[in-house]
């Protein structure tokens, strides 16, 4: 298989005591659909954080394309091909949708301000190209015609997949989905699903953090379960729906 | 109709603005007129800092007495021509603003502005004490007036084509900043700098970038000021003249361009209607702004875009940003 696109060695990390994520040792390979669930409080979305550079561990390595990325900060990881969404939408709520996709674009933009500032021709043609591919992903998430909305006039569902168009315009090698179904009415659980298997089918592997287990069984090619930060288990869909420890830890509390 | 408003708006405003001195060359208005317009400059210079990247600042006269003073002490003490002075007034005021925005980083809301502040008095009293390079209280004589060509712009109304034509500039820089990468990535900060860092933006950069840029412009500010009333004093950057700049840019809109200025210019002829109420127009001021910020955060800059939506009949006022591909075409 030749070296994993992304794998933590003993990660770790405690806050005053806690041990939120706890010596995870995973590997995630290139094209896959990965999911990660776990009760709430299990350390899914501080797994996520020490991934994507928004905590650093106390322990333990994240590993990227062959690279130790322990140590880079949260801007530098996207730019290496690390693309992420927020389980509390964080869009820049007083922003166009357009922009609000335009930013997506910013570490593939190179205008500066000189280029600002004279707009020069080299500048002018890069925003264009910039506009025709965020169109694109607008596209892509179902929200053509919405582009010069704010985007906290959206509802929430169209919330939730500008911000899936938005990691996308960083064009990430590997996108990081926390809860991305989480609040969605169940009608538009299934165009979720065909966007995510889309945006697979277009190489990016994806990292997906789910609860409703529809969603988790359809797509996910390997599941990890997170509980008290600890990894209890990994398998195919169909190896952790049978895993014993699983079924006491989360399903068996669910169903 | 209303494709006539699109085309005639700004050279209607270029003519409304150029005009002025053609209608009065009364010293006392052009003055005015002047400081509305160096009072823009700073307005929209805080705005780069605040309106865009979400820092606030209270101590803007700071870079805006730096300013004064850099050109000033070049052209009084050694004669350098005063381009060079105007120059070198905009780079000193942005090393210092790059200066404070380092240490600053880590600053937010209230401590930002309580180090703003800081800073705001540390460089006044610099220029109260350094009495061997600023003269002290008794301030800086003699300061020149420029000229350009043949023409001395040595009376009011002949500096307000300068002042207005720098106004002019500062906007259309602003205006191109604001609808580009940089600007995008300056806006994604103040709206959240944790979704901005997952979109690759190295927020600790284009917030000193932002720094620079604002005390930059604020400086180029400063030596219009100095070479307009040929004279420079501490007095003219204490504390209180940073809390108007911070006024003037609310009034008109956090974010606003447009309302800068119109913030800038009622701000600055307004309490000279006031002048008659003695100490009470600082009373009424404050409750102007207190009333402002209540009740219409978005400031004059909120009624502005919405009129000028109506006006141009491109529907229900959404935001200024979201007609970028319009307004880009037109800078
Ligand atoms: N910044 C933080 N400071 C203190 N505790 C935190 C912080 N971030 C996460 N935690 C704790 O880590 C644990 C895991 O949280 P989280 O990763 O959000 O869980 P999940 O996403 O699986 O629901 C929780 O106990 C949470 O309180
Ligand atoms: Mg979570």
């Amino acid at each position: 298989m030749g070296t994993p696109l992304l794998k933590t060695q003993s990660l770790s990390i405690s806050f005053g005591g806690v041990h939120a994520v706890d010596k995870v040792d995973m590997e995630v390979e290139k094209g896959q659909v990965f999911a990660i669930i776990g009760p709430n409080g299990a350390g899914k979305t501080t797994f996520f954080n020490l991934v994507s550079g928004y905590y650093f561990p106390t322990g333990g390595t994240v590993t990227f394309k062959g690279e130790d990325i322990t140590r880079l900060k949260a801007y530098e990881r996207t730019r290496r091909g690390i693309g992420r969404t927020f389980q509390n939408i964080m869009l820049f709520r007083e922003l166009s949708v357009l922009d609000n996709a335009m930013v997506g674009l910013h570490s593939r933009l190179k205008s500066n301000l000189i280029g600002a500032f004279l707009r020069t021709r080299a500048t002018r043609e890069e925003e264009e190209r910039g506009r025709e591919e965020v169109r694109e992903l607008l596209h892509f998430v179902g929200l053509d015609g919405h582009e010069d909305n704010l985007a906290k006039n959206l509802p929430y569902g169209m919330q939730k997949r500008l911000e899936i168009a938005r990691a996308l315009a960083t064009r990430p090698e590997l996108l990081l989905l926390d809860e991305p179904a989480a609040g969605l009415p169940t009608q538009e659980l299934s165009s979720l699903v065909e966007i995510i298997q889309k945006i697979r089918d277009r190489g990016i592997t994806v990292i997906l953090i789910e609860h409703k287990m529809d969603v988790v069984m359809s797509i996910s090619d390997r599941i990890m379960v997170l509980n008290f930060g600890e990894k209890i288990a990994e398998g195919t869909p169909e190896e952790v729906r049978h895993n014993q420890a699983v079924i006491e830890a989360y399903l068996g509390k669910e169903e | 109709m209303r494709s006539l408003y699109s085309k005639l708006k700004i050279p209607v405003m270029l003519v409304v603005l150029y005009g002025l001195p053609f209608v009065t060359q009364d010293p006392y208005v052009m003055h005015l007129a002047n400081m509305a317009m160096i009072y823009s400059i700073l307005a929209l210079s805080l705005n780069v800092l605040t309106g865009f990247t979400g820092q606030f600042s209270v101590g803007h006269a700071a870079f805006y007495g730096i300013g004064a003073y850099t050109s000033g002490l070049i052209t009084v003490k050694l004669g350098w021509p005063i381009w060079a002075g105007f120059i070198a007034a905009g780079v000193i005021a942005g090393l210092a603003g790059l200066l404070l925005g380092i240490p600053t980083l880590r600053l937010r809301g209230l401590y930002l502005a309580v180090a703003t502040l800081g800073f705001g008095e540390i460089v006044y009293q610099i220029l109260v004490n350094w009495v061997s390079l600023t003269n002290g209280p008794k301030g800086l004589t003699g300061v020149p007036s420029p000229t350009i060509g043949p023409w001395r712009l040595d009376m009011y109304h002949s500096y307000y084509y300068l002042s207005a034509t720098a106004l002019i500039v500062v906007v259309f820089l602003v205006y191109r900043l604001y609808y580009s990468r940089v600007g995008r990535a300056m806006l994604a900060i103040r709206e959240n700098e944790l979704a901005a860092e997952a979109m690759g933006i190295n927020s600790t950069y284009y917030k000193i970038t932002a720094f620079t840029i604002s005390s930059f412009f604020a400086g180029i500010a400063g030596a219009l000021y100095a070479h307009e009333i040929m004279f420079v004093s501490p007095e003219s950057f204490v504390n209180a003249e940073s809390v108007s700049i911070l006024c003037m840019m609310v009034v008109g809109g956090v974010g606003s361009i447009p309302g800068s200025i119109v913030g800038a210019i009622a701000l600055t002829i307004i309490p000279e209607y006031l002048r008659a109420v003695g100490d009470w127009r600082l009373v009424l001021y404050g409750a102007v702004i207190v009333l402002m910020v209540t009740y219409a955060p978005q400031g004059l800059g909120g009624w502005i875009t919405a009129l000028d939506h109506w006006l141009a009949g491109t529907g229900h006022y959404r935001s200024g940003r979201a007609k970028k591909d319009k307004v880009a075409a037109e800078v």
